[in-house]
């Protein structure tokens, strides 16, 4: 009876797997649901891939989330500040084996510092085999997310984000300029909640919206060549 | 309006004071009063006694130099829970006279003088009283305690009136009508003991010409806030005797207090700081969600058979979680190794923030205050440096520029903190740089441009003249092996660059849509001396 005191302590408040999450925008909630779980691999492919691996840094490294972009020196930086990542929680990390460094030793510091790690297809298909299965069960014991743009065999994903790219508005033949652009995102996966229902979910969204930053398409927002209805005024 | 007149009792020094105190109560080595003795923490000076200063002493200082300056001087390790443990005789003392009391640190205290001062008749006599107080609760240590007493309307005026009255011996009063006039004097390196501005701050307003409060006093609080932000607005505020208690106070939320009942009574201090711990981290987790900050709170502990103890503190710059610990195991231990100890164990503890104000001065930087995020992320990549080198680990700074890759640098982290290198944000408001195309700005952009051909619908690569026009519209793109056609195109939007040094660029931008299997792909191109290439991409 002595220690029941301290024993009160030590007890946690119990968590299911699923509310280990980091936050997403929340434009992209009705596609991804309220975060991205700890310990998973998120694919981004199709041709908005780099954009969408992007917009889902927007809210964890707001939240006081660091994230590490290892391997990916085309990274856009400037469209990244654009859209709300917070940049002072970025680092960018060379390809360990552009550098000739121990790829699993970085990959290990990666996934224990940072609570995102964006990496490309091609760092992790020159990954071999069995590091790439370490690396996915060092992520699930961390509980970081590693987010990979474009596509490849040599990770299996928890979560794809497949990207299509329905119209760019604003440009026209030798007039205007890019504005924005409305991009179908697919969602699929082993692990993803609506997929067994429903096979996948599709979502359209504005990305970049008008100002470089992920918005809803609304009324106000519908691109050029669309129709905008106007609603009866009772 | 006015700040709200308080006392300050400061006993400078104090670690020093409560070393030679914890001697003369067996608690520790003895130590001869008027020897020169200071006390290091973390290989610094932290405080030293009177002889030592005349030796040359001074806090701050490395051991190393300190013991150059004056090679007799005594070592003392540092002990916060000593300071606060002798700091409570002295707190109990003139807890007789005035209740509502703040300790600010164990050797500083700060109390509101309004009541007080009725009850003994003005200021005159209670500043008299304090010090009699606290002489009286630390005789043993009268050798080398240096206690001032200063009364003036806010806490900093107050507490620089306590230090000079250390010099002069007798307590100082500052007439409301006259605190400008007795702030103005001060040299402005007064600033890092009172308020603990930093040390380079100071530095830089002297060599800015301005010496002393009055001199800053002299500017406004716009152009103190353009050139150090926030914090010149709050030295603006402390230098004209405003005070540094921003005005923006906000009455704290009900549901902030905590607090903890123990089934069974705890003996063990490091028990019940071990539960503070948990309350503490409750309350700066609701705090600051709401965007709060706690600069005042109660801490409220109660043993088995009824004991209180109650104290107040108060920290200007806020409470965080790691503080609010520190505070209530000083009280703790100033209570249960006191005097007047609880007869049994303690049965509940609770910690009420009573002041709060927004957090806006305290906005978390890169190597300002830190999160956990912050320090296990800084851990990883000073491991990076060490795998891959010191180039290869690099963060994002701005520096402004026309084209995408230009805004931002990218700044190896092993060269952060040297030579005053630092991250650069990016200004809030800032507007478009000149000749920068508009948002949205490409998601990709290529080191190596890589380079393309571009035709007109005959065949016939496109060019621009020097007047900015293109010879035919541009119909395909041929990209390595792939020929796409062009949905659209935006440009030609021209500009040169560096026209006067060796590294003239000048070029021509456009935008491209091509068509792709998988909807549109935009692309920024580049016609520079003749030849196309892709810079950027939207991906």
């Amino acid at each position: 009876m002595a220690t029941s005191s301290t024993t009160a302590f030590s007890i946690r408040s119990l968590t299911f797997a699923h509310e280990r999450t980091v936050p997403v925008h929340p434009v992209l909630v009705p596609v991804v649901g309220s975060g991205l779980v700890r310990g998973q691999t998120v694919m981004c492919t199709g041709p908005a891939s780099m954009s969408c691996a992007t917009a889902l840094l927007v809210a964890p490294t707001q939240h006081g989330s660091w994230a590490a972009v290892m391997g990916v020196p085309s990274f856009g930086v400037l469209a990244a500040a654009d859209m709300g990542v917070a940049l002072e929680r970025i680092v960018f990390v060379d390809d360990p084996h552009r550098v000739g460094a121990d790829a699993a030793n970085v990959l290990g510091a990666l996934v224990d510092g940072f609570d995102l790690v964006v990496t490309s297809a091609d760092v992790m298909s020159s990954l071999s085999p069995s590091l790439a299965r370490r690396f996915a069960t060092r992520l699930q014991s961390r509980g970081a997310v590693c987010i990979v743009v474009d596509d490849t065999r040599a990770v299996s994903a928890d979560l794809r984000l497949d990207t299509e790219v329905s119209a760019w508005s604003g440009i026209g033949d030798g007039h205007g300029r890019l504005c924005t652009r409305r991009v179908r995102v697919d969602v699929d996966g082993r692990r993803h909640r609506l997929s067994r229902r429903d096979g996948s979910l599709r979502h359209e969204v504005l990305l970049p919206g008008p100002g470089g930053q992920l918005e809803e398409i609304d009324a106000v927002n519908v691109p050029d060549g669309s129709v905008v209805r106007l609603r009866s005024v009772p | 309006m006015s700040p709200p007149r308080c006392a300050v009792v400061w006993c400078t020094d104090w670690p020093v004071t409560a070393a030679v105190l914890a001697g003369t109560a067996g608690r520790g080595p003895q130590f001869d009063p008027s020897a020169p003795l200071a006390v290091v923490h973390a290989r610094r000076v932290q405080a030293c006694s009177a002889a030592a200063s005349r030796d040359g002493v001074r806090v701050g200082q490395t051991r190393r130099d300190a013991q150059g300056a004056c090679p007799h001087l005594v070592l003392v390790p540092h002990d916060a829970d000593r300071d606060a443990r002798f700091f409570e005789p002295v707190v109990r003392a003139i807890g007789e006279l005035v209740p509502l009391l703040d300790v600010e640190t164990p050797g500083r205290l700060l109390m509101a003088t309004r009541g007080p001062s009725r009850y003994v008749g003005g200021d005159e006599r209670l500043a008299e009283r304090l010090i009699d107080l606290a002489v009286g609760a630390i005789e043993q240590a009268s050798g080398v305690a240096a206690i001032g007493v200063g009364i003036a309307d806010g806490r900093v005026a107050a507490m620089l009136a306590a230090r000079r009255s250390i010099a002069t011996g007798r307590p100082i009063v500052v007439p409301s009508s006259s605190t400008a006039e007795f702030l103005a004097p001060h040299p402005v390196s007064v600033l890092v003991p009172t308020i603990g501005a930093d040390s380079d701050i100071v530095d830089l307003l002297r060599r800015l010409g301005l010496e002393t409060f009055g001199h800053v006093a002299q500017l406004t609080s716009a152009q103190l806030s353009d050139r150090f932000g926030r914090w010149g607005d709050g030295l603006y505020r402390v230098v004209t005797g405003l005070d540094d208690t921003p005005p923006a106070a906000v009455p704290p939320p009900d549901d902030l207090s905590v607090s903890r009942v123990f089934d069974d009574p705890i003996g063990q201090i490091d028990q019940v700081v071990f539960a503070a711990k948990v309350l503490a981290d409750t309350i700066e987790e609701s705090l600051s969600d709401r965007g709060l900050v706690c600069t005042r709170l109660v801490v409220d502990a109660e043993s088995e058979h009824g004991e209180r103890s109650s104290r107040g503190w108060v920290h200007a710059d806020g409470l965080a979680s790691a503080a609010i610990v520190d505070r209530v195991r000083w009280q703790l231990v100033g209570w249960i190794d006191g005097d007047d100890p609880p007869s049994a164990g303690i049965t509940s503890l609770s910690i009420v923030p009573t002041d709060v104000r927004h957090d806006s001065a305290q906005q978390r930087g890169f190597w300002g205050e830190r999160t956990q995020a912050d320090d296990t992320a800084a851990r990883a990549m000073t491991r990076l440096v060490g795998l891959l080198g010191p180039d290869a680990v690099t963060l994002a700074s701005w520096r402004g520029g026309r084209h995408p890759h230009d805004q931002f640098e990218l700044v190896p982290f092993a060269s952060l903190g040297a030579d005053d290198r630092r991250l650069i944000p990016r200004p809030i408001a800032s507007s478009p740089w000149p000749g920068a195309l508009p948002a949205p700005a490409p998601s990709v952009v290529h080191i190596e441009p890589r380079p393309i051909d571009v035709v007109d619908g005959d065949g016939r690569a496109v060019a621009v003249n020097g007047r900015g026009l293109v010879s035919a519209p541009p119909a395909r793109v041929r990209i390595g092996r792939d020929e796409r056609r062009v949905v659209a195109w935006a440009g030609p939007w021209p500009f040169e660059e560096k026209w006067w040094t060796s590294q003239r660029r000048r070029a021509a931008r456009f935008q491209f849509v091509l068509g792709g299997e998988r909807g549109p792909d935009a692309y920024i191109v580049w016609l520079e001396n003749g030849r196309w290439s892709i810079v950027g991409e939207y991906r």
